[in-house]
């Protein structure tokens, strides 16, 4: 299996794997667990939808590089969904529902209409689950993960306090001075580029289970807010690791590996909890 | 004893080199089994990933020695009358496809959708300004 391994690693669009996989891993945990914490968990599922409808009509026009379209629009769409939904009289999973069923039937109308590839089961199954994109990226789009991830450790470094007090309690943000709605608009931001991102590696299906498993298995081990965020980090960086690893090795499709590793972790976890409360 | 000894070295460093002389091959034949690119010895998202780097990144690979495997396809160009030879490999969740074309040395050409197995060296023809991979003197291997 080490002969393997070394003969696989030898290639490097599996080093590029690697790279933006652990990098992706540890930019969707960090926010994982905010997300989690503000009841949006299902948000990833919603925005992911948004960014394929995007992904298809990027297909359609023929852009070279897709994420230059993908990803301003789930950022607005982002917005619209965090902060337009706290005023419209539409309530907020109702909204991110609409906002994801829509966009993926758009996108797969579109696709299906204005076809511009041979293969249009095929390219709309790699962008729903992942299958094997993280493999075949190009090195553009491996600089441009690493550019992103740095900026989006960055700016959770720099706001971690402001995004703690957010996440908790808005109206004490709100009432001890914080500008509140700022804050979730760079919330929001953040997660509409990790998702983007995420689609390369899981697909759009599978990026709400990415974004939620680390954090909630960290949840089960830890009580404090930095705790449970560098354990959340920690786990989906080396399940990433695994998942990547196992699913090279084994020839399984890659986001749905990851996905099985991070469920692995969050049994082991709970178990873990259980076994804890028990004795 | 040690007149012994160097002749023990000597003797074997002689029989040594006699073995390894007898292990010699005929550059000819080496050069005609070198394979720079082995892609069946990964598995079928590696298959198809590398595949998918080829095309992607045909220069890289110009002039390497490729052995791959998977499914013969043919199909026909009406417009020009010609007919395009290709390997086609999945990936493992079956969805995703890439195929390289092929010419075979001595053209004759295997059943239509029947595995095989190709050795040939890489190279790129361009048409509308766009690159497309292919393996030419390309032998089937049983």
């Amino acid at each position: 299996m080490l002969e393997t391994l070394e003969l696989y690693l030898e290639y490097p669009f599996v080093i590029h794997a690697l790279i933006v996989g652990v990098l992706i891993a540890l930019c969707s945990s960090l926010l994982g667990v905010t997300l989690v914490l503000k009841r949006f968990s299902l948000i990833g599922d919603g925005l992911a939808h948004v960014a394929f409808g995007a992904l298809c009509v990027a297909t359609v026009l023929n852009f070279a590089n897709k994420m230059l379209l993908t990803l301003p629009v789930t950022i607005i769409c982002a917005i619209l969904i965090l902060r337009g939904g706290q005023k419209v009289k539409i309530k907020g999973d109702a909204v991110i529902a609409m906002i994801s069923v829509g966009s993926l039937a758009f996108g797969y109308l579109i696709m299906n209409i204005f076809a511009a590839s041979s293969n249009l089961s095929g390219d709309v199954c790699a962008t729903l689950f992942g299958s094997t994109s993280i493999l075949t990226l190009t090195e553009q789009e491996v600089f441009l993960s690493v550019i992103l991830s740095i900026l989006m450790v960055a700016a959770f470094i720099i706001f971690y306090n402001k995004i703690f007090a957010v996440t908790f309690d808005e109206d004490f943000a709100r009432a001890a001075g914080l500008n509140v709605d700022f804050y979730n608009l760079i919330i929001s931001v953040v997660i509409a580029i990790i998702i983007v991102l995420s689609m390369n590696l899981v697909g759009s299906l599978l990026i709400s289970a990415f974004i939620i498993f680390p954090a909630l298995s960290a949840m089960k081990l830890f009580k404090t807010f930095r705790a449970v965020t560098i354990c959340s980090v920690i786990l989906s960086v080396i399940c990433a690791f695994a998942g990547i690893i196992a699913s090279i090795l084994a020839g399984t499709p890659v986001g749905s590996t990851i996905v099985a590793v991070d469920a692995l972790a969050f049994g082991i976890c709970l178990a873990i909890n259980e076994f804890g409360s028990a004795s | 004893m040690k007149k012994f000894l160097f002749a023990l070295v000597i003797m074997s460093i002689i029989f040594c080199g006699c073995g390894e002389e007898k292990k010699i091959v005929p550059e000819k034949v080496l050069q005609a089994e070198k394979i720079d690119v082995d892609l069946t010895k990964l598995n079928a998202n590696m298959v198809y990933s590398a595949v998918f780097d080829m095309v992607e990144n045909p220069a890289e690979y110009r002039g390497k020695v490729i052995k791959i495997r998977g499914n013969y396809f043919v199909s026909h160009d009406p417009a020009k009358d010609e007919y395009h030879h290709a390997c086609v490999i999945w990936d493992a969740t079956a969805c995703c496809m890439q195929g390289m074309e092929f010419e075979l040395a001595d053209g004759k050409y295997p059943p239509n959708n029947s595995e095989i197995t190709l050795i040939g060296k890489f190279d790129v023809y361009t048409i509308q300004k766009i690159d497309n991979p292919i393996l030419r003197d390309v032998r089937l291997e049983n």
